[in-house]
């Protein structure tokens, strides 16, 4: 019994090393960032030259070829250490759109770029910000004193507001979440933030995705160490352009992962499997089979692991047992593009999710039908193809890794 | 065993399997426990819901699902505007013409979408009293045939049971100088929970002669809402 006892006290102790090991790593991330700070000028650089290389990729970007950069906005985190810069871009003095560029070489170079609005540079949502953190200074007898923005990658941008009493000491920090315009819980924001760190740093995802955030540094200062006369020869075509035609592009229903499901599935009923129902009956199918509901807990949401479960059950239900659906977790660059490459379409669920190149408001957590993808040569800047349940009319660029988490779901007949 | 000896086991099994999550988690083989979604679309891609994309409306018979009874394809893009015949009723509304297969009769749906309970309120009041003052409005019954099946949804495929959309809706009919159709509301049909409100029109364009017409705009409505099955959703109502 007394063994019992000691093995149990064991157990734990070990249980509680396992979980204190990646919240160090984590923790350890977090102040190395400070040792691999990007000054203004680095990034003004890496902004502009980024513009010239999605002018020459993407047609849809041509006009940035003359286009010219300011910085707009430095984004700052909790710790008010500095995360990002944001840059308008103008073409021949008119706005254009925006690019953000990491304040921090621990993630990739170019975080953003789209040719809709930042929410801090838009004025009438600065003027709600304001007025929510007001109305709250007015309600505790406080008044807002200043204000400094924050971004924390994805759709986390909030404006810290600093109240002070009327003998002007500062008396607490509050944040106004920039997609609401309502005053953000700082625990909620801690502890998505490290539950996300706690997943990504222990793992050799994070190392893989180290690497390329690395290669794609050392990629982007190369072509400026040519010289700025020369950012125009460092720009070349893509390197690779995969699109998979084919793919319906269904709108939202009943859910965003049966509906980004549905056109995969749907891409596979017009390749060989054509007793696969189609559009909103075989939507209402899946959601079915992976639990959507609109009621508590999921709200309308679906439960990320059914979805590749939900996506065999349907197949199955059809006569096509041979289905196998898997799901990853933050897949690198190479297995994604592998996928495409293959002529397979994928679930791709993001979590806090940002905004596409050429859309203003961020996906959030939202699942998206990938079909294609967009990669320089140069600058390995890296884009997929979405689809997704928004716009039924075309599909949409978004920046690899512009998002806090994801899981990819990949359908193999 | 004991009763102690019972309870520490239970407890090494508890904390093998909170060891074994750790352990999951700690090599990033599942995801947070945090739903995906709903992932419903900002307002401005809200009122596409209700009319389609390039695709036409068809619906087939209950019996046959190749033997096609009615058929709506659309005429040109759809207008992601308000629908000038009438006041501006919200920033976000769409509208598409559409023809009837079987008679010719050129259609149009129009839909403006609200998130707020407050605004929807706001913009019956300003439409009945537009409506009012330029022609006859009335309040009636609109009893949708025709919905039996959508094409190519029979053989393997069981039918979809969410479908239930309602055989009779109140409506608000309209007959104005150039154009006459029906009006009706739309309250939390995506999501229950949610705020969507929206106003849909269903109208004959250049036909003042609504009765003459019903039978087209019933047909419309059973194609559309069989089809785009958020149209009928939620909660319809005439305007008020």
């Amino acid at each position: 019994m007394k063994t019992l006892k000691i093995g149990v006290m064991l157990l734990a102790l070990l249980l509680a090393a396992m979980t204190m090991v990646p919240m160090v790593s984590a923790d350890e991330k977090l102040h190395s960032s400070m040792t691999t700070s990007v000054d203004s000028d680095l990034a003004t650089s890496i902004a502009l030259l980024n513009v010239k290389d999605i002018a020459t990729l993407s047609p849809d970007f041509s006009p940035w070829n003359e286009a010219t950069v300011t910085r707009s906005t430095t984004y700052y985190d909790l710790q008010d250490r500095k995360t990002a810069y944001a840059f308008n871009v103008n073409v021949y003095g008119d706005y254009a759109g925006y690019i953000i560029v990491s304040a921090t070489k621990e993630n990739y170079p170019v975080l953003e770029l789209s040719r809709g609005k930042l929410p801090n540079e838009m004025p009438e949502m600065k003027v709600k910000s304001d007025g929510v953190a007001d109305t709250f200074a007015g309600e505790k007898e406080l008044v807002s004193a200043s204000s400094k923005p924050i971004y924390l990658g994805g759709t986390y941008f909030y404006e810290k507001y600093e109240l002070t009493d009327s003998n002007g000491q500062k008396q607490m920090d509050i944040y106004v979440d920039q997609k609401s315009d309502r005053i953000a819980d700082i625990s909620n924001i801690t502890s998505a933030i490290s539950l996300t760190n706690v997943r990504v740093a222990s793992t050799q995802y994070q190392q893989q995705k180290d690497a390329e955030i690395a290669k794609q540094w050392n990629l982007q200062i190369s072509a400026l160490d040519q010289g700025n006369s020369t950012i125009n020869q460092a720009v070349t075509s893509a390197q690779g352009t995969v699109y998979i035609s084919g793919v319906p592009n269904y709108a939202w229903y009943l859910g965003c992962s049966p509906t980004a499901a549905g056109m995969v599935l749907g891409y596979w009923k017009n390749h060989g499997y054509s007793n696969l129902p189609s559009g909103q009956t075989l939507i209402s199918e899946l959601a079915t089979a992976m639990g959507t509901s609109s009621t508590w807990p999921t709200n309308g949401g679906t439960w990320p692991w059914n979805i590749n479960s939900g996506i065999m059950t349907v197949c199955s239900n059809h006569g096509y047992s041979n289905f196998n659906s898997y799901s990853y977790v933050e897949d690198p660059w190479s297995t994604v593009t592998s996928e495409i490459n293959a002529q397979r379409p994928f679930v791709l669920s993001m979590y806090h999710g940002g905004t596409a190149t050429d859309t203003t408001t961020a996906y959030g957590d939202h699942s998206v039908a990938c079909v294609g993808y967009m990669e320089g040569s140069t600058l390995a800047n890296r884009w997929l193809t979405i689809q997704d349940t928004w716009d039924t009319s075309r599909s949409h660029l978004i920046q690899f890794g512009n998002w806090v988490s994801s899981q990819e779901t990949y359908v193999r007949p | 065993m004991t009763l102690n000896e019972k309870k520490m086991h239970l407890l090494v099994i508890v904390i093998i399997i909170l060891f074994g999550i750790s352990l999951i988690i700690a090599t990033g083989k599942v995801m947070m426990f945090v739903p995906i979604g709903p992932g419903v679309p900002p307002s401005e891609y809200l009122p596409q819901l209700m009319i389609s994309g390039n695709d036409a409306y068809s619906v087939c018979s209950e019996y046959n699902d190749q033997e096609r009874t009615l058929y709506f394809t659309p005429v040109g893009e759809r207008r992601d505007e308000n629908y000038r015949q009438f006041p501006p009723l919200s920033p976000f509304s769409s509208y598409r013409l559409f023809r009837d297969g079987n008679t010719n009769t050129t259609l149009i749906i129009s839909v403006w979408y609200f998130n707020s309970q407050a605004d929807f309120r706001a913009a019956q009041q300003n439409l009945l009293a537009f409506l009012k003052e330029n022609g006859a409005v009335n309040s009636s019954e609109l009893e949708i045939g025709n919905k039996s099946n959508i094409c190519g949804a029979t053989g393997n495929t069981p039918r979809d049971s969410r479908f239930n959309s309602p055989n009779t809706i109140r409506v608000t009919s309209f007959a104005g100088s150039d154009e006459s159709g029906i009006f009706l509301t739309n309250s939390r049909p995506l999501i229950p929970t949610r705020d969507d409100y929206f106003i849909q029109y269903v109208g004959v364009i250049n036909s003042t002669d609504l009765s003459g017409n019903t039978g087209e705009i019933k047909n419309l409505v059973a194609a559309v809402s069989l089809n785009q099955r958020y149209f009928l959703n939620g909660e319809i109502d005439e305007l008020s």
